[in-house]
């Protein structure tokens, strides 16, 4: 994969650790500043421009052009914006990543064409909502930009889908059962496998389908 | 020519010296004019008879956008002192709202093709003050 990171030394450097590993890689990091760029060249496997990461200029001196991903992280929103823009409307790079300070704007960034805007009291807030819908025994987790969400559930005794079979359940299909944990095996779940309390559940499903899914999995049709 | 300014509303976005003239200019004329800044010092840069709204607040943020009620606005402004804020902002009023005219300051012009809008008009400092050279130059030799 070709990866551009715009930032300075502190987030390129712990971010970079995810894309080093694979050698495969090829990695260009823009960073603005001289001594941070000095810093981050010593890293292998990496080549620094020190440019500005919201100027067309760096991406042509970079040749980044049909890049698969750029990540921004630089410390101000519109900067990100920038710095993504140009990647992907002008150098064709075909994913963007990058930081939001102003959780608020997530959603302004998805709606301006950045694939993935991340805020940290955006995504807290996000978990607090996925722990507080529903309850403790229940943890979940988002996929592309929030549109899929992955659920586990500890099936208890009482659950209507206990000791029943999956073809007797008549999962609503707006959601699907995608894996069973028994500890110590992983079932890939078919129509005769039979729920048993203590079995742990991922289910796949759209978010607004979440809450009706697990109710149910504990209490059947309402 | 005098304009009609009956129940027009401009938004300004930065009261740098350039927006805080053309709010002074607007407000002169009797446009209802909204100047937003985040640094409130900024709006002592407005003319004595500036009698418009002054918001201290981040335009980026659209419940700032809303309390200057850009919805009714006839003209938004955008005059930070930095392109990626202007074009950054300029780009999220011209997706939520339907602002008929939507002037930007752009220092580095190469960066118009992200205002590519036929609502946007470019203000260039960099082109504006190179015509006045040439009128300059022209005008000596003459």
């Amino acid at each position: 994969m070709k990866i551009i990171i715009c930032g300075n030394y502190s987030q390129v450097s712990f971010v970079i650790r995810s894309f080093t590993a694979e050698e495969s890689n090829k990695i260009i990091v823009i960073c603005d500043s001289e001594k941070d760029a000095a810093a981050l060249s010593k890293i292998d496997n990496i080549t620094v421009f020190n440019s500005d990461p919201t100027k067309i200029y760096s991406y042509e001196i970079s040749d980044v052009y049909d890049f698969d991903l750029i990540v921004s992280l630089l410390d101000n929103d519109a900067n990100n914006f920038i710095a993504c823009t140009i990647a992907k409307k002008l150098f064709n790079v075909k994913k963007s990543i990058c930081t939001v300070n102003n959780p608020n704007n997530v959603n302004i960034f998805r709606d301006l064409g950045i694939d993935s805007p991340i805020s940290a009291p955006y995504l807290l807030s996000e978990k607090i909502k996925g722990e507080s819908d529903i309850n403790s025994l229940i943890k979940t987790m988002s996929l592309e930009n929030s549109r899929i969400v992955i659920t586990e559930i500890r099936v208890k005794k009482d659950f209507f889908c206990a000791n029943k079979q999956l073809k007797n359940i008549s999962l609503p299909n707006t959601g699907n059962i995608t894996c069973i944990f028994r500890d110590p095996s992983v079932l890939i779940p078919r129509g005769d496998t039979s729920i048993i309390p203590g079995d742990l559940l991922i289910i796949a499903s759209a978010p607004n389908d979440q809450k009706d899914l697990v109710q149910y999995i504990r209490k059947g049709r309402k | 020519m005098k304009r009609n300014n009956e129940k027009k509303l401009t938004i300004v976005i930065g009261s740098s010296r350039l927006g805080a003239n053309i709010a002074s200019y607007n407000s002169q004329n009797g446009v209802y004019t909204v100047i937003i800044d985040k640094n409130p010092l900024a709006f002592r840069k407005l003319d004595s008879s500036f009698s418009g709204y002054q918001i201290e607040g981040d335009a980026e943020n659209l419940d700032i956008l809303n309390a200057a009620n850009i919805k009714e606005a006839t003209e938004v402004d955008v005059l930070t002192n930095s392109d990626n804020t202007n074009i950054f902002i300029a780009n999220v009023v011209l997706k939520y709202y339907k602002v008929p005219l939507v002037l930007v300051r752009l220092m580095d012009t190469t960066k118009s093709v992200f205002l590519d809008d036929p609502r946007i008009r470019i203000i260039s400092p960099a082109i504006l003050s190179f015509r006045s050279y040439k009128e300059i130059i022209t005008e000596k030799e003459l």
